[in-house]
């Protein structure tokens, strides 16, 4: 996989954030520890090791960073409307007619608590300057506990998540909103089929986790079938007192009225 | 559109409204539809791609924030437990906010009420328990339409839906369940022919899947009768589906004599020979929207809103947010509807448009705030007893259910919930729940049982970051869980309590300053009763899998008084006594003889089942009615 272009994060900023995102999802660690072994042949399971960043993480959150601009106007307009609550309602005289129903004469806007915007850490944000606001003092922290002996990228993680990196500032923001954030992030783009990358690595985590969610999926009753067959067997196998009986989910026969007619070969 | 003012303006194109305009504009009225959201559908229907993919976005479906599918993006409403306490906003609360609505993004479980819901009323009273449901404050009534009334609607409305299932089984689930057994010898559970509707359902079943297997395998071991889930969806290997066919089909079953003049016509004149392609379970249903300009999954927007589009005398206004439906106190009557158009969010311009007679249907939250945000100060049609707008609102009680994890490795990849929607087997085993009590046994309306797969992983995967904090090692574990779960859900029923209502929140608004929806709602009695009952009960379907090698424990939850919006019924209740009820039984507005509700807001009591074809149905009957009445030169308003 060719190595990946950005333009919102340098180089720096990649690095960091790829080799955060190994201690948050250890994929290849998860991989080789784990007793379900996919069906197929796939390099990372062939000495290729796989990592966050080959599922395209960085450049999925870049394409998310495309909305930033429409996310910035929203909020501008939230702390406007936040600032006058009535001041856009249609109604005439709206004072008076909130009077009339004992409707508050100072209501608020409370899209904030309803929940309906990108937040971290309990505040709205805007997903491209909530990066680079924490960007700067991550790469800062980073550097005080690299300079300590006992640093592992495991413990810096850790305590980042945790809010107890005794090198973040204590004015600073919490550094565990950034690290859910992030996590959540990487997550939607090694689940979501929208990363930029070619299967089947673009598939690892679905194809390790036996979860089948693809775009394009296509399917037909016969394939119904034969999963249920399988799931049987594996019952069988696994406790062997199951008896398949899906004969039983067999219609009784009627005509099948808002398509061709249903024919007995059909129904047997 | 000929006229300055339409017949008809119909605010929401969901069930109820998208399903009515079709047949107002079908019978040659002028119907113009508001519908707050956007066509998501638009790339589909642009596209040349039979079956696009373009809509299986995990992310954007799901996760994005702000979420737009629902609700508009400066709304919200507020929720609180009691009377007592403080509202807080919550996203909670909406079904959809884009053409079509809610029956775009429904999970597609297509159930008819049972005869038994609508009169559950008489049942009570005949049970003797009645007297100790009012006094745990619940307000138990009967429809004010019959069952009998009803089954023809409800074979159309099978019809329009595609609902593919075995009525045979369905029956057998109910007639050999317990609570039907005990039952039974009560003179209201009569007559037992209309437990077996004659229609059969318009497509075979939907295929079994290892999750619906698991589960009816678990159910078989406790002797419940189970039946494939009854799906709105174009069933996956039959070739095309004719909607004209089923409705043929429904009609069929209703005697000619019996029919309404609109449904005497000759087929052919009532629907296209449009057709739709069959589902191929990719897996993207709930939440998400249909592939393809013919798409499989039921809906508005797959049926009466595309055969609209055919018709001169129809059209839909987009992103149009209706405020207040405009009133004239003299002649007492709504003479139309003021709204927001949010096509520019950030420039939105005030519009009113005028008609004849106006049709309300924004889900029954919604609903109720526009009537009550119109008219006089207390609201439209809210003048009655103690004010009955809002009141009774009910949203089925989710998550109430079991899971049960199967042992790893080996079933991991072995329940694949791609294929298809995520309901499969179904039982009507506890639609009602029994407490043995030292003077005798009770039985306590539960709700219908459905096996439901796992199927969004990174929604899973994300959540358990954003509610848990996992990451690392414990994160893959969570993951790998998901993927062997096996789950059962009960749609239980949210009996009605006119304490449970919306009004008018009176400390917070929307982007545009009006006031939001406050929702009360909490569990009484009978729901605390059915979470007790219902738990071993449930658990005990997980027998055979704990027979296992590895063992695991069996997960119960109770409902979550905050998982509110997909299902919503009540807010403005039929009955024939406006000190009662909200809505006639033409859902007609009591004292406006121009302005209907017909969303999910008329039921008097709220199933324990999807609403959706009960919703479909009931808009098929008023919109039949008013087109009778126009035929008969009487007052439709």
């Amino acid at each position: 996989m060719a190595a990946p272009t950005t333009s919102a994060f340098d180089q720096n900023e990649v690095d960091l954030l790829q080799r955060i995102a190994e201690e948050l999802i250890p994929l290849q660690k998860w991989i080789n520890s784990k007793k379900y072994k996919p069906p197929g042949n796939y390099p990372w399971r062939n000495g290729t090791p796989i990592a966050p960043k080959d599922l395209g993480i960085i450049e999925f959150i870049e394409q998310l960073f495309a909305t930033t601009e429409r996310d910035r106007r929203l909020l501008a307009r939230f702390d406007e409307v936040s600032a006058q609550p009535l001041r856009f309602c249609p109604i005439a005289d709206v004072e008076q007619w909130r009077a009339a129903r004992a409707l508050a004469s100072k209501p608020r806007f409370g899209i904030v608590e309803s929940g309906n915007l990108l937040t971290a850490g309990g505040k709205p944000i805007v997903r491209k300057t909530f990066y680079e606001a924490y960007l700067p003092i991550l790469i800062e922290a980073l550097a005080a506990a690299q300079a300590a002996p006992e640093f592992t990228w495991s413990a810096f993680v850790d305590a980042l998540v945790k809010d107890q990196l005794r090198f973040w500032p204590a004015a600073g923001p919490r550094s565990s909103a950034f690290m859910l954030q992030f996590a959540k992030d990487a997550l939607r783009a090694m689940l979501s089929m929208r990363n930029p990358v070619e299967p089947p690595v673009q598939l690892a985590l679905l194809i390790e986790l036996g979860e089948h969610r693809r775009v394009g999926n296509k399917y037909g009753p016969q394939d119904a079938e034969a999963d249920v067959a399988e799931f049987v067997r594996r019952l069988r196998e696994v406790g062997g007192k199951f008896v398949p009986e899906s004969q039983r989910f067999l219609p009784t026969i009627h005509p099948r009225v808002g398509s061709p007619p249903i024919t007995m070969q059909e129904v047997v | 559109m000929a006229k300055a003012k339409p017949d008809f303006v119909i605010v929401g194109s969901s069930g109820g409204g998208g399903t009515i305009a079709w047949l107002l504009a079908k019978a040659g009225f002028e119907v113009l539809i508001l519908e707050l959201g956007s066509d998501w559908s638009k790339p589909l229907k642009e596209g040349n791609l039979q079956y696009n993919p373009i809509t299986h976005d995990e992310h954007l479906y799901r996760l994005a924030r702000p979420e737009l599918k629902r609700r508009p993006r400066g709304d919200y409403n507020t929720l609180r437990a009691g009377k007592d306490t403080y509202a807080i906003p919550v996203g909670t609360g909406w079904t959809a906010s884009m053409l079509g609505g809610g029956s775009v993004i429904w999970g597609v479980w297509s159930f008819r009420p049972l005869p038994i819901d609508h009169r559950l009323g008489t049942h009570f009273e005949k049970t003797g328990q009645a007297a100790q449901l009012r006094q745990e404050k619940y307000s138990i009534v009967d429809w004010p339409v019959s069952y009998a009334e009803m089954a023809p609607y409800y074979d159309l409305a099978e019809a329009l839906l595609a609902v593919c299932g075995n009525r045979d089984a369905i029956a057998a689930s109910v007639l050999q369940s317990p609570w039907y057994q005990a039952l039974k010898g009560h003179p209201h559970m009569q007559p037992e022919d209309e437990w077996r509707p004659r229609f059969p359902f318009p497509n075979r079943p939907f295929p079994i899947t290892p999750v619906g297997y698991a589960v009816q395998e678990g159910m078989k071991n406790l002797h419940w009768s189970t039946a494939p889930l009854p799906s709105g969806m174009v069933v996956p290997g039959g070739g095309e589906y004719s909607t004209r066919n089923a409705i043929g089909a429904a009609l069929d079953c209703w005697k000619k004599g019996d029919r309404p003049p609109f449904w005497q016509q000759p087929v052919d004149k009532i629907w296209s020979a449009r057709t739709r392609d069959a589902c191929n379970m990719c897996g993207f249903c709930g939440e998400f929207l249909c592939w393809g300009k013919n798409g499989p999954k039921s809906g508005a927007l797959a049926s009466t809103l595309r055969e609209l589009d055919d018709l001169p005398n129809a059209c839909v206004i987009l992103n149009a947010k209706a405020y207040e439906v405009v009133y004239d106190a003299k002649t007492s009557r709504a003479t139309g509807v003021r709204y927001l158009d949010i096509s520019d969010p950030d420039d939105p311009q005030a519009k009113l448009v005028e008609g004849q007679s106006v049709i309300v249907s924004c889900g029954a939250v919604q609903s109720a705030r526009l009537l009550l945000m119109s008219g006089p100060p207390g609201g439209l049609g809210n003048d009655h007893g103690q004010g009955q707008v809002g009141r009774n609102i009910m949203f089925h009680l989710f998550g109430l259910g079991s899971t049960y994890v199967l042992p790893g490795p080996d079933f991991q990849g072995m329940l694949h919930g791609e294929l298809g929607h995520t309901g499969n087997t179904t039982s009507f085993e506890l639609y009602f729940v029994k407490e043995q009590t030292q003077s005798g046994e009770r039985w306590w309306k539960g709700g219908n049982v459905v096996s439901t797969a796992k199927k969004n992983p990174m929604e899973n995967a994300v959540g358990k970051v954003e509610r848990d904090k996992l990451v690392g090692m414990p994160l893959f574990q969570s993951m790998e869980d998901y993927n062997r779960t096996l789950e059962i859900r009960i749609t239980g029923d949210d009996l009605p309590m006119p304490e449970n209502r919306v009004d008018l929140d009176p400390h917070y608004v929307d982007e545009h300053g009006l006031p939001v929806a406050r929702i009360t709602r909490n569990f009484g009695e009978a729901e605390k009763r059915m979470f007790r009952l219902t738990r071993p009960v449930l658990e005990s379907v997980w027998e055979p899998y704990r027979a296992l090698p590895v063992k695991t424990a069996p997960k119960s939850s109770d409902a979550d008084l905050n998982l509110i919006g997909d299902h919503q019924m009540g807010t403005c209740r039929m009955g024939d006594d406006p000190k009662t009820s909200v809505v006639d039984r033409h859902c007609r507005v009591h004292g406006i003889p121009n302005l209907y509700v017909v969303d999910s807001s008329f039921m008097p009591t709220g199933l324990g089942l999807n609403p959706m074809v009960g919703v479909v149905a009931n808009a098929l009957r008023v919109g039949t009615w008013i087109v009778e009445q126009a035929g008969k030169d009487a007052s439709v308003g």
